[in-house]
């Protein structure tokens, strides 16, 4: 009868582990799902960041004469 | 809508590595990076000849569909850039890539390779144009500055061309036109694609 006790403190303490996995793999879900969002955010900023962009100046038509030699 | 394009034309290229000085000056490339350099491809054999490689901005740029992050992008101009700010340096995008052009900067621990640098074909990255963080992170923005890549206007015998795809193609065909096709425009059809 000794044992009985202990077992049935061994069958909590799986109990409370198996509901602490669930619950901090709920918690990395949520996390994984902030940083898929935050992701999408900062790549929606790039791809709309396009700078100034090519122009063809005087400095890019004098390069263009001076490689068609 | 212009669309950028490099071509080296090794009938012209003389292995000076005045592209890959003129670029690591430029850019203020850390140690052990070379965005641009020149390879030997024929190594003492008839046909023998010497090419500048960097990012060629490909069309359907392969880094670009393998990134696991996104942190590639294309300008409305065709040039491949990426944001280091979400670059993990996994290294995907140097297997992907044909010409070897993804570096990095560090070899640590646990395989850290430190953020991908690459050719930015002088239009900086997804800073703002001119900004200290721009030039810390991808160097100087030249295209912004209505000019063109160091690398081709440096190249002394301008085996290294770059610029408008039109106007780099035309200035190809004229010297094909006056000298014969010779060794073709190497990584054109990795890069561009038939139609470019």
């Amino acid at each position: 009868m000794t044992e009985r006790p202990e077992k049935s403190k061994s069958v909590l303490d799986r109990r409370a582990f198996l509901r602490g996995v669930g619950l901090s793999a709920g918690a990395a879900g949520a996390a994984a799902m902030a940083v898929g969002s935050s992701n999408a955010d900062a790549k929606a900023g790039t791809e709309s960041r396009q700078g100034a962009g090519y122009r063809e100046t005087e400095h890019v038509r004098r390069a263009y004469e001076a490689a068609g030699f | 809508m212009a669309r950028m394009k490099f071509l080296c034309d090794a009938e012209r290229c003389i292995h000076c590595s005045g592209c890959v000085t003129a670029c690591k000056n430029e850019h203020e490339v850390p140690w052990g990076i070379n965005r641009r350099r020149v390879v030997t491809i024929n190594d003492g054999k008839p046909g023998q000849r010497s090419l500048s490689v960097a990012c060629m901005h490909c069309s359907d740029a392969p880094c670009m569909a393998v990134c696991p992050v996104d942190c590639f992008y294309q300008t409305n101009d065709g040039i491949v850039l990426h944001n280091k700010d979400l670059c993990i340096g996994c290294g995907y995008c140097f297997y992907a890539c044909p010409f070897g052009a993804p570096q990095y900067p560090s070899t640590g621990n646990f395989g850290g390779r430190g953020k991908m640098d690459k050719c930015t074909f002088c239009a900086g990255g997804p800073e703002e144009d001119h900004s200290k963080a721009e030039l810390e992170k991808y160097g100087r923005n030249r295209i912004a500055e209505g000019k063109l890549p160091l690398c081709a206007e440096m190249c002394a015998t301008k085996a290294l061309l770059a610029g408008d795809g039109d106007m780099v193609s035309t200035i190809y065909r004229e010297r094909v036109m006056a000298r014969g096709f010779g060794s073709g425009a190497a990584g054109w059809g990795h890069a561009y694609g038939k139609k470019g």
